[in-house]
């Protein structure tokens, strides 16, 4: 056994005991991870360490190993569900907000809400724009006209 | 913040600002706000409760105001500012250069499917301005204006065809 032998010998005992430093648990992992032939009773302890190895360098340094591990395609695909909720939520408040509760006239800047002041008024402006005559429904404005004045 | 995070920051912000985008309201709209409460006009504004399943109309605006040569510019600007989104004109006539009656198709809206209308008419004194929204193409929008109008009319609550 030579001198990088012992040494790693003595680590891997004090890492059993559970007094390693985690600078000393990466001596531990860098040396299984390189190391070319190996004795038969540090098999288990290389397989140990080189599994380690493999999950700290699919982490990003410095984040915390959670219990539960959610996949990046996961993450992408609520990240995606919420944003487009979001803009569901967002469309769908500013399409009506920008409807009025209830049916409404202004007539000389006076609010009115019954049906009679704002069907009068409607039919007023589409009888003003139609080609037909006029006299035909001008009755039936004032008739509702009659309702508010 | 990893790269992931902005990429869906950047995505939510761009899909924000196009619902934004697509849900400002047409140049012509504002015309309702600015003259619909002053003296002598009637603005009309339509919600669920008159409208209901009746047509196919989801929003009504009407406005009738004095017509002076102010108005009818800005209107005539607004319209043409509306008409650059891919709208066209359906039926346009002017006297003197300057329009008596017209109506526009805005087309579609890109948030909704929605198609847009700008009905107007500048005669007798007075400027009427309507601003339908609806699911029906422009070759429909006869048929529904003719529903609204038998909503209203009504003479011993039968309807009066027109």
């Amino acid at each position: 056994m030579n001198r990088k032998q012992k040494q790693t010998d003595a680590l891997l005992r004090k890492y059993f005991e559970g007094r390693t430093s985690s600078d000393e648990e990466k001596r531990l992992r860098d040396y299984f991870r390189t190391v070319q032939h190996i004795s038969p009773e540090w098999e288990a302890a290389k397989a140990m360490f080189g599994y380690f190895g493999e999950e700290i360098a699919v982490r990003r340094p410095g984040t915390v190993r959670r219990g539960v591990t959610i996949s990046r395609t996961v993450k992408l695909g609520m990240a995606v569900a919420a944003s487009l909720l979001a803009l569901f939520v967002l469309t769908f408040y500013r399409e009506n907000r920008a409807l009025p509760e209830v049916s409404q006239a202004y007539i000389n800047g006076k609010r009115y809400t019954g049906i009679e002041a704002i069907g009068s008024g409607a039919l007023r402006a589409l009888s003003n724009l139609s080609d037909g005559d006029e006299s035909l429904y001008a009755p039936q404005v004032e008739a509702l006209d009659a309702f508010f004045e | 913040m990893n790269r992931l995070t902005k990429w869906i920051c950047l995505a939510v912000f761009a899909l924000t600002a196009l619902a934004g985008r697509a849900q400002e309201g047409r140049h012509a709209e504002r015309l309702f706000g600015d003259y619909g409460k002053r003296e002598g006009s009637v603005l009309i504004e339509l919600a669920k409760d008159v409208l209901g399943s009746h047509t196919r109309i989801s929003r009504y605006k009407s406005l009738i105001a004095p017509l002076n040569d102010v108005l009818l510019r800005e209107t005539e600007q607004a319209v043409c500012e509306d008409l650059k989104d891919g709208g066209a004109p359906m039926m346009e006539s002017r006297k003197d250069g300057k329009i008596e009656k017209a109506c526009y198709h805005l087309g579609k809206r890109p948030d909704s499917g929605l198609h847009e209308y700008i009905l107007l008419a500048a005669k007798s004194g007075k400027m009427t301005l309507i601003y339908l929204k609806g699911d029906f193409p422009p070759d429909r929008l006869e048929e529904e204006i003719g529903r609204l109008k038998h909503l209203f009319i009504k003479v011993n609550d039968k309807h009066i065809k027109l």
